[in-house]
């Protein structure tokens, strides 16, 4: 009966032995694969974004233009003098 | 003979004033593509950029003809200043004869200054009025009712003109330096001269905002027409192009 433990016990061993190993080189494996620097994913350059312009003589660059056209506050510009005549 | 003379001479003014005209007038697309009811989009753009051109010579030559007189003008106000320093200094105080002086110079600088500026925003309104006009041809050469804009472009012209030569006369005034009277008197004197100037400027400031407000005028009558930014010179069978003026 004793012996027959014994061959038991003595088969197992291996088999426990070579899940040990298996799973020690599982472990490096997947060490080494993690350690590798992994190129980084390029992502594609972004499409230049089609500016629209609108054409010169569209009534949007029209009104655009003209918003831009201002007029010099005349008050302002005579500052200067008003502030001499103030001082004789 | 003296029939003769007469004719001759009035000849001779007519065509003077039609010279004088013909440089002076902005010249029109719409008016250059009246008689072409079919037109190719390169002979458009080359009648465009000619108009353009014609524009810009105009312009460079009513600027140096305010250039020239300003030349002319500064040894005319160069001896006024001298007047007004030997009146200064026969009743005035050093102090204020000093800022009487540089009163007078900042009157002549500014009236420089604000001309300049107005025929700066006459040119970009002449510009924008351009752009009006091929718009509003391309509009016509596709059939569309354009009546209302050609008005109001025919108004921002008339406008820009009468600002322009209300700019040229203010760009040429020489002013005479204040009348000095007393010492007393010197603020209300020269405050004459300043208020001279402001409500000259006024006045041309005015006749440039009418000038604005035509041109954006004929933008809102231009934006009016449906669709109006889709429309282009037509294709046409044509290839040939003609030599524009």
């Amino acid at each position: 009966m004793e012996q027959k433990t014994e061959t038991k016990k003595s088969s197992i061993v291996p088999i426990v032995l070579a899940i040990v190993v298996i799973v020690v080189l599982a472990g490096v494996w997947y060490w080494a694969r993690k350690s590798i620097v992994r190129p980084v994913p390029t992502s594609p350059p972004p499409k230049p974004v089609e500016k629209v312009t609108p054409k010169e003589d569209s009534t949007a660059a029209i009104n655009q233009e003209l918003e831009g056209i201002g007029i010099l506050d005349l008050e302002g510009e005579f500052k200067e003098i008003d502030q001499d005549l103030n001082s004789l | 003979m003296k029939k003769a003379v007469f004719a001759l001479i009035s000849v001779a003014i007519l065509g003077g004033w039609i010279v004088a005209f013909a440089q002076t007038t902005t010249p029109r697309l719409l008016e250059r593509i009246k008689e072409r009811p079919r037109i190719s989009t390169q002979e458009f753009q080359q009648n465009r950029e000619e108009i353009q051109r014609q524009i810009e010579q105009i312009r460079a030559e009513y600027r140096k003809q305010i250039q020239e007189k300003r030349e002319e003008m500064k040894a005319k106000i160069e001896a006024l200043k001298e007047q007004l320093k030997t009146k200064l200094r026969e009743r005035i105080s050093e102090r204020k004869r000093a800022i009487v002086e540089r009163i007078y110079d900042r009157i002549n600088a500014l009236n420089e200054r604000m001309t300049d500026h107005y025929m700066d925003v006459l040119d970009h309104l002449e510009k924008v009025l351009e752009r009006i006009e091929s718009r509003t041809a391309k509009a016509e050469l596709n059939g569309r009712d354009v009546s209302k804009v050609k008005e109001a472009i025919e108004k921002a012209h008339e406008a820009i003109e009468k600002a322009r030569e209300a700019v040229k006369a203010q760009a040429e005034k020489v002013y005479q330096p204040p009348e000095i009277t007393t010492e007393e008197k010197l603020k209300l004197d020269v405050g004459k001269l300043r208020q001279q100037l402001h409500d000259d400027l006024k006045a041309v400031e005015k006749l440039v905002k009418d000038a604005r407000d035509a041109v954006r005028q004929a933008a809102v009558a231009l934006a009016q027409i449906p669709k109006v930014d889709e429309l282009e010179v037509p294709t046409t069978t044509e290839t040939t192009t003609q030599p524009t003026q």
